[in-house]
């Protein structure tokens, strides 16, 4: 063991470097501590080290330091560290990799006197180290939250079959919106649009504007499954497998060629991860709503009112640097008559992440507030009347943090989902008709 | 214009081809080494086309206001034949420099010494001979696009001059802007606007192509998180170079282009472009943390009240005097200079000012708001690199040209050479020296075929002697290029007419021309004229054509006088005709009163004698021989040990893996079989005396044996004196250890002694055995027998002694060093633990890469501040090494089998030698070059050249292109028989001089001495380079300087006053 500080002295522990770039898929040693990964992480500053002190202790061999911080459950996995390092480190992966050895190892524990015992050895040759209790409160949640998705396939613990819920307050419900066979475009809603009320305008509207646009698409109900995407950034990859394997079955099954989404880390995970948990390509086209939107509007297929709102955009960061959708979704609210469009300090491929990233609101969800508040300090100094974004995490975190935003406050502000505007947009042109 | 001039060197240079090679050579990019190596070859008697794509020379240094590390311009200094006015001029002018500007080539046929070059003039849609410049079109033409110069900071119109004083000075067409709207054809007088204009294709024959294309500056676009491109605020280290010229749009001055206000706070982002693998450019830039430290200050300067802040990662300041220059900058100016890259730049909405956020100094991210950021953008390839390549050579991995590490200036192709940025990125001294270096690989290609010196002039007749006559000034007037438009000449006349002494004046179209010129002898013959005043463009032209003219009617040709009706009078005034005639009146009245004074001067001459001395005989003197005996001339080689090699014996293999024994081998053989090349070990410099072209050296064997042989080299070249010689290597070499003294006489020398590996006095280093230099660590790991006792933990302490109050320089070899120890050491035993303790890493350029390969291999690289250094404890274990590790905040302990010190490089004892050579030294003890920036291989005394570790640390390929550059600044001296005095060099009126010294303090270039015997100053004509200087010191006006005395002076301000 080496230690550092102490009176032993350092080596460079190439195995566990090594497990660790082997896990990643990276070359951590790469790294010359430029310190712009630490620069751009909106929770380095809870962080006990930050993403590049975290590669100095992996190639110092500090596994049991790394092992028992809470550095890496509260990443937000923003992944603005890895989109611009230099020597091509995708730190959000090497924090997925620690988590997922903490686990193995049997670090992931929901006690810290167990942990304080596991490591009794550890902690006589180096008494200094604190063990945050915070970490195995955290840890306990995710597990909790792991639980619930391997059994109830959702991430509340709902009854799955009452994935639709939402769809009660509609006008009208869409004929064929639960599995529809040969429907071009399968809705795939995600757990939080279908479970969390505060979120069922987003799955409202997408339905309402698809019918109205005459789109032949449906959903898979209840036999939508949990995307998975939790498991993954909490290290669990492996327990997904089923969940994919499910959810790519139902939509072949219906003999969709088309899978939209409104969540963009469904999509993101779709897009990225599946073809690489199935061991080929899906063979389906996976979009984003706000993509779906955008070729919708471009080819007349709905008609937009006037909607005379000053807006601004926040990029998921899911959807934008994960997945480098920018452009529909702005060209979607340029598209709607009188609105005025506005951009916030830091979009596009360095917009900030909004502090629902990761499983941050399960792990700490006091850490996520000073995060949301400072995006809405942007919003506020564009005067926005509504921020507008593309995921509906993105919007209960900022929702949140708008009530809590005294300037916001003071403004009225709305945060609404793209979707959301477009259906007010296209709302009165078909009552009129 | 300059085209025409073309035409006309071409014509009188005629075909110069002998049957064997050309001498005629192609030069593809006209920047500074472009036009650097053009010169050089050109003033060796070589026929160059100098080629860019662009519509001018020049290539990046017209952005170039300022450069470091003096803050100056100072590329006057760049000609061979200093002090002389700017490179492109200079190019313009030589008669032996062909400029084939907007020109690409497309196909090269042949072999070395006589290719052929398929070349495609591109259309510039106006004739430059016709287009006299008057920017009338530019007025009128309504579509406007982003300048070139300065990425689009400027804008210029569809037809356009790249700049003002472009050279060739003339406007083009950008078709793909180009409306075809006509506008510009109605109003061009002269008619040269043509739209119907098409490329031309040409072939040329050549014996060798040399190409500079330099480099393009990095899309900062693809750098899309600091938002060039979005923000107004965010602006190119191109830019604003552009901004901080003093002819830039603000006038010099720093300006936030979203409002036009003085920034306060400036944040430059280093490395854009460069060590950035994710964006494919993996390799330092070498020249960014240098050129962002002169902006920063140059900032600072203009706009006072700015705080500026550099972000950067290493501070790469590795040149000479480049360390000292930081410290200025943060001592004088303030500059902060704050470790950590950026993470993204954010505008703030109303302001648009501009938010960083950065890792503080305690670890922390930090966001600071900016008025304005400036993105310090790397080298890319220069554009087209590619479809150059298609000439036959190959590009690296980074789409440079590739060349051999011991043959840098060579490309994969035989006859094609390279310099400057385009082998690898790299500033200007550095580009400088390639340029010569490739030159003269040219020049011992083309050594054959190397022009004659031109054939005497025309016999001329007997000088009249006019030291009786009353002057008579002619004037004569020319109305070409643009002058008769603005200027009314007649009235010029007129006025000439009625001046004092004035007994003809003339109108011609011409004076430069055939006809010209004989109209001019004629009159002389004919009116009996003594002064001929030329009013028609400005003296920097064809004052050599028209003193011949003087000559051939029997006039000294200091008898011309010039008026600038054209340069300084019609092209600027193009628009005031009435101002324009008046200033031309004074201008020649100004003339004619200087003319009625002017005196013949008599030009003295000395011969040159043929040979060379070269000082030391390591890789640079090695070097620096073998291209001067290539190139045709006898060398002395005076090596003061017992054996050639120098430094090049402690190196076992390069950073590359090139091998360097058997560099050394190959040189001491090629040196030891070379007829021209007489060796002399033991040997060392005693005295030297006489000057350029004539130096006599008395060199001496250390053992002491007094007999000293004279006269001159005699005894050396008598085959049959075994006495003093010896037979090494069984060769052909004339090998002398020397015992005694000789005298040598040579016309030029070159300094090449070296320096050596420090000898550290700290970490325990001569009392623990386990404590090592690198070179000594090198030793061990080329020994094969040590193989299996390789130690398996090694720490590496940098920069120890260097970088120290005590040694302030960074001796820019070491991190490389420690790169290739460390890579050979993990080579050989994978499981070793290495650690570098580094205070910057400096691999610069591609080298780079090796630190990267190092850090993926395990090394760990642990950054130490100087005011917390290391410490090393001795134990019977092993070593353990205390350091501070700033990543984590933590103090680190390390075990280590061995401890690696990196010493850097010292000056050898040079004070008795440079005493003898009469040459300085710098501040660190290394020899001081002329010009550190663009005379990095000459001595300010004349005739005496420098390079390698003499000058300053440097790796063995920068050593050779050096050693082989001040071997053509040489032999572009020995190849000419004699040297000619200049006719504006100073003279001494010896009645009115007091011998009171000052002007022999006063001169820079030795030309100055008291004569013993008669007590009073005098002047060496060949040494005297004409500055001024020793005139504005002379208390009694005693120095007079040729056509500028004193008389002539006040005569033509009285003339205008």
């Amino acid at each position: 063991m080496a230690v550092i500080g102490g009176t032993e002295a350092v080596r460079v522990d190439t195995s566990f470097i090594e497990e660790v770039n082997a896990r990643s898929g990276q070359i951590i040693q790469r790294c010359y501590h430029c310190h712009k990964c630490t620069a751009g992480c909106p929770a380095a500053f809870v962080m006990e080290y930050g993403p590049d002190r975290i590669l100095r202790l992996i190639q110092f061999g500090q596994r049991e330091r790394l092992l028992v911080s809470r550095d890496a459950w509260l990443c937000l996995g923003c992944e603005m560290c890895g989109a611009f390092c230099p020597n091509e480190i995708d730190i959000g992966e090497v924090m997925i990799a620690l988590k997922e050895m903490s686990d193995e190892m049997g670090y992931r524990v929901e006690d810290c006197q167990q942990l304080r015992d596991l490591l009794a050895d550890y902690l006589v040759q180096r008494p200094e180290t604190v063990i945050d209790d915070r970490l195995c409160v955290g840890i306990q949640r995710l597990n909790r939250l792991g639980q619930t998705i391997t059994t109830a396939h959702n991430i509340s613990g709902d009854d799955n079959t009452s994935r639709l819920i939402w769809s009660q307050n509609l006008e009208r419900i869409p004929p064929g919106l639960e599995g529809k066979q040969g429907a071009e475009i399968v809705y795939f809603v995600g757990c939080v649009s279908s479970f969390f009320p505060r979120s069922y305008r987003v799955p409202q509207s997408l339905t309402s504007i698809l019918e109205t646009s005459g789109a032949d698409f449906t959903t898979l109900g209840g036999q939508e499954w949990c995307c998975g995407y939790p498991l993954l950034s909490m290290g669990q990859l492996e327990q997904a497998e089923t969940l994919v394997r499910h959810n790519v079955a139902q939509v072949k099954e219906l003999g969709a060629s088309r899978v939209v989404f409104t969540c963009p880390s469904c999509y993101h995970i779709w897009k990225f991860v599946y073809p690489g948990v199935l061991g080929e390509e899906i063979g389906l086209e996976v979009l984003h709503a706000t993509e779906l939107l955008d070729e919708l509007i471009s080819q007349g297929a709905i008609e937009l009112g006037e909607l005379p709102l000053r807006v601004t955009y926040h990029d998921p960061c899911d959807l934008g640097r994960k997945s480098h959708v920018y452009e529909s979704p702005r060209q979607v609210l340029r598209s709607i008559p009188g609105l005025t469009f506005v951009e916030m300090s830091g979009f596009g491929e360095v917009s900030e992440c909004c502090g629902g990233g990761g499983n941050l609101e399960s792990f700490d969800p006091d850490v996520v507030s000073e995060v949301s508040l400072r995006r809405i300090d942007r919003a506020c100094e564009v005067n926005a009347q509504v921020v507008a974004s593309a995921c509906q995490q993105c919007e209960r975190t900022l929702m949140t943090a708008v009530r809590s935003h005294k300037g916001a406050r003071r403004a009225r502000m709305r945060v609404m989902d793209v979707a959301e505007l477009v259906w007010q947009a296209v709302k009165p042109v078909i009552s009129d008709q | 214009m300059a085209t025409g001039v073309e035409e006309n060197k071409e014509q009188k240079n005629g075909e110069q081809e002998n049957r064997g090679q050309s001498d005629r050579v192609l030069v593809v990019g006209a920047g500074i080494g472009g036009m650097g190596a053009a010169l050089l070859l050109a003033e060796a008697g070589f026929q160059v086309y100098l080629l860019d794509q662009a519509p001018a020379i020049g290539g990046s240094q017209p952005l170039l206001d300022r450069t470091f590390p003096t803050n100056s311009c100072g590329l006057c200094f760049m000609s061979p034949t200093p002090p002389a006015y700017c490179p492109f001029i200079e190019c313009d002018r030589h008669p032996n420099i062909h400029l084939l500007p907007y020109t690409e080539v497309e196909e090269l046929e042949g072999e070395p010494g006589r290719f052929q070059v398929t070349i495609r003039q591109k259309a510039r849609y106006v004739d430059p001979t016709r287009c006299d410049g008057c920017g009338a079109c530019a007025a009128v033409c309504p579509v406007e696009v982003p300048r070139e110069l300065g990425e689009g900071l400027e804008t210029r119109k569809a037809i356009y001059r790249p700049y003002p004083q472009a050279v060739p000075n003339a406007f083009l067409v950008d078709m793909a802007a180009c409306t075809r709207c006509g506008e510009c054809l109605e109003v061009c007088q002269p008619k040269a606007i043509d739209f119907e204009q098409e490329d031309q294709l040409r072939r040329l024959e050549v014996g060798a192509v040399l190409l500079g294309p330099g480099f393009a500056p990095f899309d900062a676009r693809a750098k899309g998180e600091f938002g060039y491109g979005l923000y107004p605020n965010v602006l190119t280290s191109f830019q604003f170079e552009r901004m901080l010229s003093l002819t830039g749009p603000s006038g010099g001055l720093p300006q936030r282009p979203s409002d036009g206000t003085p920034p306060r706070r400036i944040a430059f982002i280093q490395c854009v472009g460069s060590r950035d693998a994710a964006c494919g450019q993996s390799y330092c830039s070498s020249v960014c943390c240098m050129y962002a430290t002169k902006q920063a200050m140059l900032a600072r300067e203009r706009e006072p009240k700015s705080r500026v802040a550099v972000f950067y990662m290493d501070l790469r300041t590795f040149g000479k005097e480049f360390d000292r220059y930081v410290e200025r900058a943060q001592d004088e100016y303030s500059v902060e200079y704050r470790r950590s890259m950026v993470s993204a730049v954010k505008q703030v909405p109303d302001s648009q000012n501009l938010r960083l956020s950065y890792v503080a100094e305690d670890g922390q991210p930090r966001e600071e708001e900016f008025d304005l950021v400036i993105l310090s953008l790397g080298f890319v390839p220069p554009a087209g690199a590619e479809t150059l390549a298609q000439l036959g050579f190959d590009l690296n991995e980074y789409g440079f040209c590739r060349t051999d590490e011991f043959a840098p200036s060579q490309t994969t192709r035989p006859g094609v050479f390279v310099a400057g940025a385009f082998r690898e990125p790299k500033d200007i001294p550095e580009t400088v020296a390639e340029a010569a270096g490739a030159a003269a690989a040219v020049a011992q290609l083309l050594a054959g075929a190397r022009g004659r010196p031109a054939p005497p002039a025309r016999e001329a007749p007997p000088e009249r002697d006019v030291s009786e006559e009353e002057p008579r000034v002619g004037v004569f007037a020319c109305r070409c290029d643009g002058i008769e438009e603005v200027v009314d000449l007649a009235r010029v006349l007129d006025r000439a007419r009625g001046l004092k002494d004035v007994a003809h004046v003339q109108e011609l179209s011409n004076a430069c021309d055939g006809e010209g010129m004989e109209e001019i002898k004629r009159q002389i013959a004919e009116k009996g004229l003594n002064r001929i005043v030329v009013a028609g463009c400005t003296h920097r032209l064809y004052e050599t054509v028209l003193q011949e003219a003087l000559r051939e009617a029997g006039l000294n040709p200091a008898l011309l006088g010039r008026a600038d009706l054209r340069e300084g009078c019609a092209w600027v005034h193009w628009d005031q005709p009435e101002v324009a005639t008046a200033k031309a009146q004074d201008l020649v009245e100004m003339a004619v009163a200087k003319a009625r004074l002017l005196k013949p001067v008599t030009k003295s001459t000395c011969d040159v004698k043929a040979g060379a001395l070269v000082i030391g005989g390591g890789l640079a003197g090695m070097t620096a021989a073998l291209s001067l005996a290539g190139q045709g001339f006898p060398v002395h080689l005076a090596e003061k040990e017992a054996e050639l090699g120098g430094n090049l014996h402690h190196v076992h293999h390069t950073l590359y893996g090139a091998d360097a024994q058997a560099l050394l081998r190959s040189l001491v053989h090629q040196v030891e079989e070379n007829e021209l090349i007489r060796v002399y070990l033991g040997a060392e410099v005693r005295g030297v005396s006489g000057s350029v072209g004539n130096f006599t050296v008395r060199v001496r064997g250390q053992q002491g044996n007094e007999a000293t042989r004279q006269p001159g080299n005699e005894g050396m070249r008598q085959r049959g004196n075994e006495a003093t010689r010896e037979q090494v290597g069984g060769g052909n070499s004339l090998t002398y250890p020397l015992g005694n003294s000789l005298t040598l006489n040579v016309g030029v020398i070159i300094v090449a002694t070296g320096g050596q590996e420090a000898v550290p006095t700290e970490y325990l280093y001569g009392e623990d055995p386990r404590v090592m230099t690198q070179r000594e660590f090198e030793a061990i790991l080329v020994d094969s027998e040590l193989v299996d006792s390789l130690p398996s933990s090694v720490v590496m302490i940098q920069c120890v002694g260097s970088r120290e109050p005590e040694r302030p320089y960074c001796s820019r070899i070491c991190c490389s060093q420690a790169m290739k120890n460390t890579l050979r050491l993990k080579e050989m035993n994978p499981q070793a633990q290495v650690f570098v303790l580094y205070r910057d890493i400096r691999t610069y350029g591609f080298k780079e890469e090796a630190y990267r390969r190092a850090r993926e291999e395990g090394v760990a690289f642990i950054r130490y501040d100087p005011d917390d250094k290391p410490q090393v404890v001795g134990g019977d274990e092993g070593l353990r090494v205390l350091v501070n590790d700033p990543v984590l905040g933590e103090r680190l302990a390390l075990d280590a089998d061995l401890l690696v010190l990196s010493t850097g490089i010292v000056p050898y004892e040079n004070g008795a030698l440079a005493e003898i050579l009469e040459v300085p030294l710098d501040t660190d003890g290394f020899f001081q070059e002329a010009n550190s920036k663009v005379r990095p291989m000459d001595f300010e005394r004349a005739g005496i050249f420098l390079c390698g570790l003499a000058q300053a640390p440097r790796f063995i390929d920068e050593t050779i292109v050096q050693a082989d550059g001040a071997a053509l600044r040489a032999a572009i001296l020995l190849s000419k028989e004699r040297l000619e005095s200049r006719t504006m060099i100073a003279m001494v009126n010896e009645r009115l001089c007091s011998a009171c010294e000052l002007c022999v303090e006063a001169c820079p270039y030795d030309a100055r001495s008291m004569d013993p015997e008669r007590g009073v100053a005098v002047v060496d004509p060949i040494l005297c380079q004409g500055c001024g200087v020793c005139v504005m010191v002379c208390p009694n006006g005693a120095s007079q300087q040729n056509t500028f005395e004193m008389r002539q002076v006040m005569a033509m301000l009285d003339a205008t006053i």
